[in-house]
């Protein structure tokens, strides 16, 4: 089966014209044979939204996402916007679409508030880590800085995901390696690491593009459940990456590597409490 | 430590950094509705630079280099910013800028070199606003980043910009930069001075060395070092106290003028969008 990456530009502030392109994309993967086409975070609005946040957000049932909901009887989506709850909290979010209907929701868990990053500032925080099933099997959407933090990973892992995807919108930063900025290349080991671990597609979308001397770092990549890249994208251009993903991949390395077959969340969870001291 | 502060600084891959600095100068400048940059080339390798990473960006059509001496610049000043004019093949402009500044300071004979320095510097930024609106294009600026942060530059004079490419890269890393791209090497060996009067030198001004300099700073800035452990990574506690004030007394040149609050929103504090909004 094929996913396609879309490694996106966005306009910062302009849903129209984000959503346009996106219809674009999506189209194209359509027609080079991709059963889901990802995008990276917050796409429909650009990543530094700040303070436009309250002028982008839009609750699920808005008329706005129709375009997205008519695309996917076509081919199923996962982009990024910035959703307002009925309760008018802000979330930096991701929705799975698919066949007419949002399937399923992603509120980014970890929201980055130091150094150059303000997200707690405008965002409320999502409390959900939830497997659901994609076209291409049993799934989890994470969001940026939620992959750094082991446990999200953890949680879709054990809640059986094969098809981890990978939402970013990483300003570059790091000169001291080769032919990407640093955070690409950590992206790329965590990629290659978390993909061997779990025996999971780790599938990674990433923005390009530059706001207010923000350089967004691309790279943009899909890793195999043994832990090798399968499909690479560049440091700089809007491009579509497809790959093949293959539900025997992930047999054949859950076979070799049973980690999660031997996992023992209730052993995690009674030493979670101790640490707590709920026990 | 040192050494580690001396690895920090070094660029691995100065073919990706340029990269970079190239897709930064042609998307802010393109996104904004320009094509064209203008840039004062002082005979400097901070200038001689930008001018080299805005051709690579843009073309050398879009590339407008001006260079405008006083009557006390030097003469390799004026000869060396006419060789990376004409090593760019770019429009140039030679303008003395000797009778504005001696026509003013009749009034003033006595005034010091200082006033008389920074007084120059912001008829230069006056020449090359002129020019920007003339010529339909943007300013691009000069400053790096050991100067930005010590302040040694002319308030609204060099600091005043639209984009600056530079403004990361430390005067040590500026001039691995500039020998990368291709600066003529007598600009990238000779000694840094802002020639603002005769036998002027930056590192003389300044008191230090900029090896020294770009070490504590990126310890500093880059590390969040402490004050007490620049002094036990080996540099002496006067050079580490002169650096640190410089910084400190110089953040005023790093911001905007500032508001004085009585409203609910208030345009320098918490009324958040970046320039880039809807770009």
């Amino acid at each position: 089966m094929k996913v396609a990456v879309a490694q996106f530009k966005s306009v910062l502030g302009d849903f129209e014209k984000n959503l346009q392109k996106t219809i674009e994309f999506s189209e194209e993967a359509r027609r080079k044979g991709a059963k889901v086409c990802v995008f990276p975070e917050l796409n429909l609005t650009g990543y530094n939204v700040w303070d436009i946040t309250f002028e982008v957000a839009v609750q699920l049932n808005s008329p706005k996402l129709s375009p997205l909901i008519e695309m996917s009887r076509e081919i199923d989506l996962i982009v990024g916007l910035v959703e307002e709850s009925p309760e008018h909290i802000f979330y930096n979010s991701a929705l799975y679409i698919s066949n007419g209907k949002i399937k399923h929701v992603h509120r980014k868990v970890y929201l980055p508030t130091y150094g150059m990053f303000d997200e707690g500032r405008f965002f409320g925080q999502g409390d959900r880590v939830e497997a659901f099933d994609s076209a291409l099997g049993r799934s989890s959407i994470l969001i940026c800085e939620d992959l750094w933090h082991m446990s999200t990973v953890y949680l879709s892992f054990i809640q059986g995901t094969e098809y981890l995807f990978a939402l970013s919108a990483s300003p570059g930063r790091g000169y001291r390696e080769k032919g990407m900025f640093g955070n690409a290349e950590v992206w790329m080991n965590m990629g290659e690491f978390y993909g061997r671990m779990t025996g999971s597609y780790f599938i990674y979308a990433n923005r390009v593009g530059c706001e207010d001397g923000f350089v967004f770092s691309g790279k943009s990549f899909i890793a195999s459940p043994y832990g090798e890249l399968v499909a690479e994208a560049s440091p700089f251009e809007e491009e579509l990456l497809i790959a093949d993903v293959k539900e025997e991949l992930v047999r054949s390395a859950r076979a070799n590597l049973p980690l999660l077959r031997d996992e023992r969340p209730e052993m995690v969870i009674k030493n979670l409490r101790r640490a707590l001291n709920e026990e | 430590m040192r050494s580690r502060l001396e690895r920090e600084l070094h660029i691995k891959d100065r073919e990706f950094i340029e990269r970079v600095l190239t897709y930064f100068i042609r998307e802010e400048v393109q996104k904004a509705g320009f094509q064209k940059v203008v840039v004062g080339i002082s005979g400097g390798v901070d200038s001689a630079l930008t001018a080299f990473l805005s051709v690579k960006a843009l073309g050398k059509e879009n590339v407008i280099g001006l260079s405008m001496p006083y009557k006390t610049s030097s003469r390799s000043s004026v000869e060396d910013a006419r060789l990376v004019a004409e090593k760019l093949e770019i429009e140039f402009h030679e303008i003395d800028i000797t009778p504005q500044i001696d026509a003013y300071y009749k009034l003033f004979p006595d005034a010091d070199n200082v006033r008389r320095g920074n007084k120059m510097a912001r008829e230069r930024m006056s020449i090359l606003y002129d020019f920007a609106h003339w010529k339909k294009a943007l300013v691009i600026g000069t400053s790096n980043k050991s100067e930005l942060l010590i302040g040694y530059s002319t308030r609204w004079g060099d600091g005043a910009h639209d984009i600056n490419p530079i403004g990361d890269l430390y005067k040590t890393q500026v001039w691995e930069m500039a020998e990368f791209v291709g600066v003529p090497e007598r600009i990238v060996k000779k000694k840094p001075s802002a020639d603002l009067w005769p036998g002027q030198t930056d590192e003389g001004e300044i008191g230090l060395s900029y090896r020294t300099l770009d070490q504590i700073l990126v310890g500093y800035v880059d590390l969040r070092l402490r004050r007490e452990e620049l002094i036990r990574a080996g540099f002496d506690q006067k050079t580490v106290d002169r650096v640190l004030k410089m910084v400190r007394n110089s953040q005023y040149k790093r911001k905007m003028p500032i508001v004085c609050k009585i409203a609910q929103r208030t345009v320098d504090k918490d009324f958040l969008y970046l320039r880039d909004w809807g770009l």
